[in-house]
């Protein structure tokens, strides 16, 4: 630092723990309510400290689900979730990585064509189209089904890009070794160029899980079958869910275990996340 | 930038370009062709005949106050949504990139609500200040304030709205701290030696090398604002009360599933991939103009 | 080891650009040949051709007597050094050597009795578990040839290996590689930019400009009897001094702006009036006694490189750079003027239109 100002350095230790104070109290309440019965949070003021209920709360939600909302198991939902944001998240990284592969290492007849076929995705995010996109879907017989919730949402034209640019700065003598060393197109990539993108594929790891597990428009649209429901949509079942009253200390157990698994990837692998973020959207 | 070397193949690199573009044009071409050619017929509910109408669908939105109120709600949202978050996480970011000591764990505090899907923060938010029993609501009460978004399409707004950016304030946290420490230290050291004060450096030296990521981050942030938070305000508000909260893609929605009005619904989506389309542009813009820095 | 024969040899780029044109030369097996010019000259495009790197847009390439233009690298039984080494950062150094026989399919044992050979030779052998990351520089650049090695090939190909490396390292790392080329007996063609490089290792050196070879010799017939301007003022160092003019009336001097500017001590062997260029090097000029002077130095400056002195300066105080290198420590004023001699057999004339050899 340029200088040492003791009130700089309290003013700055105060504005950050305000910040996490914004940041957390939100899901602390989440926390607290989730481990209160229906009467606690019967009336106001509700208690900003944790009742008794917790494991009743939590066993009920993971193996029985609500009997409001479908009597879906949250746990069941949760594993819809997870099958949901692995293959999103691998399928995503598969495709993007032979795709840019081939752009960048072969000279071939509309290859910039493509490039910018993939980079046109960009500009249509599923929002914007999802009645067609829907309509598609239907015909092709997908509803209520994995790949349904799955393949529609594994083209990406960021981790194209990304594996695009990682590619560009791998030297040019490197391919140049390898194809001496007797190495073809396939054993290149398997040998050499995969194994080098270990760091960029982490990074993109935890930014693509999160972005599967966090779907929810497509999968509200795409099933209708109770068992397929994924997590974060499920919630919305209980919040809206007519004429009876919200069981907040339901939803709120719900949000938290639907929150668990994409923040502890973040805060698990912190740097790569970091680094993947900041580049990805370069 | 091309390579040098490149392998002499003349299937495989089709074979390996086939998924990604197969998928792009199976499920992204071809819908937003469907969106577009169906946004200039009407259609009866059941699909069983439809009609050429050219524009009528476009006129028809434009003369709908709902639709333009719609986007007066958007803009507002979407404003509010970028300068709350943006506002918040500079100030954050500044404050982190003075810190030496305990700084990881600031981060690591800082950063996790990037992984807490927009539906939750909603969902979280709308308890918070649920109008019988939030903790904020009472709180509100205690100084006077009447919360009941139930009733009051302000109050609705600017719920979804604080529930919007709080979410997003981890993201820009982390590109602006990045951005911050990418500004080499000796500039500041050769202000400081020019006699200006911390607030004066910010803002004359800090900040102006800071747009760039500024205007990377208000696009991102619009965008986010106008498409991410379809979740968050669908699973609380639904767009209500009496479309307070309607935002445009909600509204896309809402015509083609619940309304059935497939032609209107798909003249929507039209003009919001205009939208996406003219921000991606300025976007990609900036970057060609960062790249010659 | 082998022999190449390099006929006709040019590549056009799809652009149209010509990168190199009518290359021929035939090289011996065994033989060190080092290919030197100024960047961007063609000489790496000429390796990178007999690599099988680029393709051969012109001309024919011969291994051992064979066609082999359209043959892929790793089928042209050559081994390759690049400048930035290019190992694979991922693999250990073992990794690195053994990844071009694996891909070859040879047996197991044979792979390990090769790596064991070639870390024995390079001195690598308390490394071969190490990653590239790991090593120094010049531990690297020996890794590229143990890459090379390994594979036992016809030709060894160098692109600048050195270029990378300080100057000390460079000069003991070019020792090891003279003797290298010595027990391995194999063809060697070696790129590099450096002429102190190329001097000291080459047994015969292609010296390129703009596309085009200049000179195809061994380094003592480029030094002494260099074909083109272009290749007396690329080889040796300091740089061979150059003074244009025309050929007097008595075809014993070099007129410039009408004053006699040197006087030889026999005719040279072209016409009176002609334009000249006469060439004559910085170590082949020796201080004459007052009065016995083919030319004079006046005196800039001096550079004491302690072995020996440079005395820059200027042709009879004129606007011709002029420079030469005596024995010893010696001192001279700025402003002197210093007389001096050379013998015939030192004077280089070339044509002042085209730069080719006159004498």
């Amino acid at each position: 630092m340029v200088e040492n100002r003791p009130f700089l350095t309290f003013l700055t230790h105060a504005v950050l723990i305000l910040g996490v104070v914004f940041l957390c109290f939100p899901v602390w309440m989440a926390l607290v309510a989730s481990t209160h019965g229906p009467e606690a949070l019967s009336r106001s003021p509700i208690p900003m400290w944790f009742g008794g209920q917790m494991w009743e709360n939590y066993s009920q939600l993971l193996a029985g689900g609500l009997p409001e909302a479908g009597g879906v198991p949250i746990g069941r939902m949760m594993f819809n979730s997870l099958i949901m944001a692995l293959c999103i998240t691998f399928g995503k990284i598969a495709i993007s990585i032979i795709s840019a592969y081939a752009i960048v290492y072969f000279r071939f007849p509309f290859r910039m064509g493509f490039f910018w076929m993939i980079f046109i995705t960009l500009m249509l995010p599923v929002e914007v189209r999802i009645l067609p996109t829907y309509d598609v879907v239907v015909k092709m017989g997908m509803l209520n089904t994995y790949a349904g919730l799955t393949v529609p949402l594994i083209a990406s034209a960021t981790a194209t890009f990304l594996f695009r640019q990682f590619f560009l700065t791998i030297p040019d003598e490197l391919v140049e070794a390898a194809r001496i060393d007797r190495a073809g197109p396939l054993r290149f990539f398997w040998d050499i160029l995969l194994p080098l993108s270990r760091t960029n594929i982490a990074a993109l790891f935890i930014i693509l899980f999160i972005f599967g597990w966090n779907q929810y428009l497509w999968p509200f649209l795409i099933t209708s079958d109770e068992g397929l429901y994924t997590v974060v949509m499920g919630i919305q079942r209980m919040v809206n869910s007519g004429e009876s009253l919200p069981v907040w200390h339901y939803i709120m157990g719900t949000a938290v275990l639907a929150m668990i698994p994409p923040v502890l990837v973040v805060v698990a692998m912190q740097k790569l996340f970091v680094k993947g973020l900041v580049e990805s959207e370069k | 930038m091309q390579k040098r070397v490149v392998f002499r193949s003349r299937l495989l690199p089709y074979l390996l370009v086939l998924p990604q573009i197969a998928i792009t044009v199976i499920f992204f071409f071809w819908p937003s062709y469907q969106a577009l050619e169906s946004s200039f017929f009407i259609e009866d509910a059941f699909g069983f005949s439809r009609e050429w109408v050219g524009l009528t669908n476009y006129f028809e939105l434009f003369k709908d106050p709902g639709y333009l109120k719609s986007f007066r709600t958007s803009l507002i949202f979407g404003i509010s949504v970028a300068f709350l978050a943006m506002a918040i996480s500079l100030g954050l970011a500044v404050a982190a990139n003075r810190v030496v000591k305990a700084a990881t764990g600031y981060r690591t505090l800082l950063i996790w609500p990037y992984a807490v899907a927009p539906a939750l923060a909603g969902v979280i938010w709308y308890f918070l200040m649920n109008p019988s029993l939030g903790i904020v609501s009472y709180w509100l009460s205690g100084v006077g304030v009447e919360w009941n978004h139930y009733v009051n399409g302000d109050q609705a707004l600017f719920l979804v709205i604080v529930a919007a950016a709080w979410k997003q304030v981890s993201y820009n946290f982390l590109f602006f701290l990045a951005g911050l420490q990418s500004i080499p230290k000796s500039m500041i050291e050769a202000a400081a030696i020019d006699r200006a004060g911390p607030v004066r450096r910010f803002w004359t030296i800090v900040f102006p090398l800071l747009t760039p990521t500024t205007f990377f981050l208000l696009v991102v942030n619009l965008v986010y604002a106008f498409f991410d938070t379809f979740a968050l305000i669908h699973a609380t508000t639904e767009g209500g009360p009496v479309d307070a909260t309607s935002i445009l893609v909600f509204r896309v929605y809402n015509t083609g599933f619940i309304g059935q009005d497939y032609g209107s619904s798909a003249a929507q989506s039209v003009i919001l991939m205009g939208l996406v389309i003219a921000m991606t542009f300025v976007q990609f813009r900036y970057v060609e103009r960062k790249v010659q820095y | 080891m082998a022999t190449l024969n390099i006929s006709s040899l040019g590549k056009v780029y799809p652009g149209g650009v010509t990168a190199v044109s009518d290359v021929n030369v035939g090289i011996d097996d065994g033989e060190f040949i080092v290919l030197v010019g100024p960047s961007g000259c063609g000489k790496s495009t000429i390796l990178r051709m007999i690599a099988g790197l680029e393709t051969i847009t012109e001309g024919e390439l011969q291994i051992d007597g064979r066609r082999v233009n359209e043959l892929e690298p790793g089928d042209r039984d050559i081994a390759m050094v690049f400048q930035n080494y290019a190992l694979y950062p991922h693999m250990s150094v073992r990794g690195n050597m053994e990844y071009g026989l694996k891909n070859e399919g040879l047996p197991k044992a044979e792979i390990a009795k090769r790596i064991a050979e070639a870390s024995r030779t390079l001195r690598l052998e308390d490394y071969l578990d190490r990653k590239p990351r790991q090593l120094s520089g010049g531990q690297r650049q020996r890794v590229a040839m143990g890459r090379a090695i390994v594979r036992d090939p016809k030709v060894f190909l160098f692109d600048e290996p050195l270029s990378n490396l300080d100057a000390k390292l460079r000069t003991q790392l070019r020792a090891e590689l003279k003797a290298l080329h010595q027990r391995l007996g194999a063809t060697f063609i070696y790129v590099t930019h450096d002429q102190v490089e190329a001097m000291s290792l080459a047994d015969r050196i292609i010296i390129m400009n703009a596309g085009r070879v200049e000179q195809i010799g061994t380094p003592m017939d480029l030094y002494l009897r260099p074909a083109t301007r272009f290749v007396a003022d690329f080889i040796g160092s300091p740089a061979m001094n150059m003074f244009e003019g025309t050929v007097g009336e008595d075809r014993q001097s070099l007129v410039y702006h009408g004053a006699e500017q040197v006087h030889f001590a026999a005719e040279l062997p072209v016409s009176a009036g002609q334009s000249v260029i006469m060439g004559v090097r910085p170590e082949h000029l020796q201080h004459a006694a007052e009065g016995q002077g083919q030319m004079d130095l006046t005196v800039g400056f001096l550079e004491q490189l302690g072995a020996d002195t440079v005395v820059h300066g200027t042709l009879n105080g004129g606007d011709n750079v002029l420079s030469i290198r005596l024995h010893g420590v010696q001192t001279s004023a700025p402003g002197t003027r210093l007389p001096l001699t050379f013998a015939m057999e030192n004077v280089h004339l070339f044509d002042a239109q085209n730069g080719t050899r006159l004498n």
